[in-house]
């Protein structure tokens, strides 16, 4: 049983220090990604940024990974909860250099969860979350 | 006498249309006979990918192709928009006419084969 019932899918910073600066700021620029990019990928693993949409009938996902490979992309849904994450290496002669990511965003109430589809292509993972019958917009006609 | 009518002619510069670019994140690696620039480029593909190198300035631009359909209706925009731009000063002589290029998975691999001169030559001791 839920309490809150979560009409939008959200996505949290995983690091507390961003999230910190994310308070009451639902959109447009993230403060915390600054100390991100002031930091830079040494604080550890990379969170990628993840825009959101919806239309009618669906809930879709954007993530930015360039220099992913399709195979190293893993998702994973756990409960409401849908993370993405992934390790590679990059070999350049003779240096080899690790990265990693994850990033995770919350599945509202009312997506047939068993529906949600995932594509990647040019760097960009774009996930599909079809919304249910019963929570896509409709007509009431007045007799 | 004054003349208090203003001026309404626009420069050329007002007039063109501004763009807006993002700047890339890259990385430069260097072996003994080439460079290698790898720009992180998401939503460009092969096409959108023009190089041209002016005497000592590399300049990369990446027009993605990526866009969020219309009947999308944002809930949270953490992604930049527009499309790429990245200028190198270019300090040491390479070869212009052999540098490759090569884009996969949203990244541009740019290879820039280093001049003859600029080579690190081996001197045999005679």
């Amino acid at each position: 049983m839920k309490l809150v019932r979560y009409e939008y899918p959200q996505a949290p910073s995983t690091s507390a220090f961003n999230r910190l600066f994310d308070l009451g700021m639902p959109s447009a620029a993230r403060f915390g990604e600054l100390f991100d990019d002031y930091w830079g990928p040494e604080t550890g693993s990379h969170q990628p940024a993840v825009d959101l949409y919806e239309d009618d009938q669906n809930f879709f996902a954007c993530l930015e990974l360039p220099g992913v490979k399709k195979d190293a992309i893993d998702l994973q849904l756990e409960n409401a909860v849908l993370t993405f994450s992934g390790s590679y290496s990059e070999e350049t002669k003779g240096a080899k250099s690790d990265y990693s990511f994850q990033r995770s965003i919350s599945v509202p109430d009312g997506v047939a969860r068993d529906k949600i589809k995932a594509s990647y292509e040019n760097g960009i993972l774009t996930v599909i979350m079809p919304k249910e019958d019963t929570y896509k917009p409709r007509q009431i006609t007045v007799k | 006498m004054n003349t208090t009518k203003l001026d309404t002619t626009t420069t050329p510069e007002q007039q063109a249309q501004v763009h807006a670019w993002r700047r890339p994140r890259y990385d430069v690696s260097e072996s003994t006979d080439a460079f290698d620039v790898k720009v992180s480029m998401p939503g460009v593909t092969r096409d959108g990918v023009t190089i041209s190198v002016d005497g000592e300035s590399l300049s990369i631009t990446g027009t993605r192709t990526h866009e969020a359909p219309k009947g999308w209706r944002p809930l949270r925009r953490e992604l930049q928009e527009g499309d790429y731009r990245l200028n190198l000063r270019l300090n040491v002589a390479i070869k212009e006419a052999e540098i490759r290029a090569h884009v996969e998975d949203g990244v541009l691999d740019l290879m820039l084969p280093k001049a003859d001169e600029v080579k690190p030559r081996k001197i045999r001791v005679s």
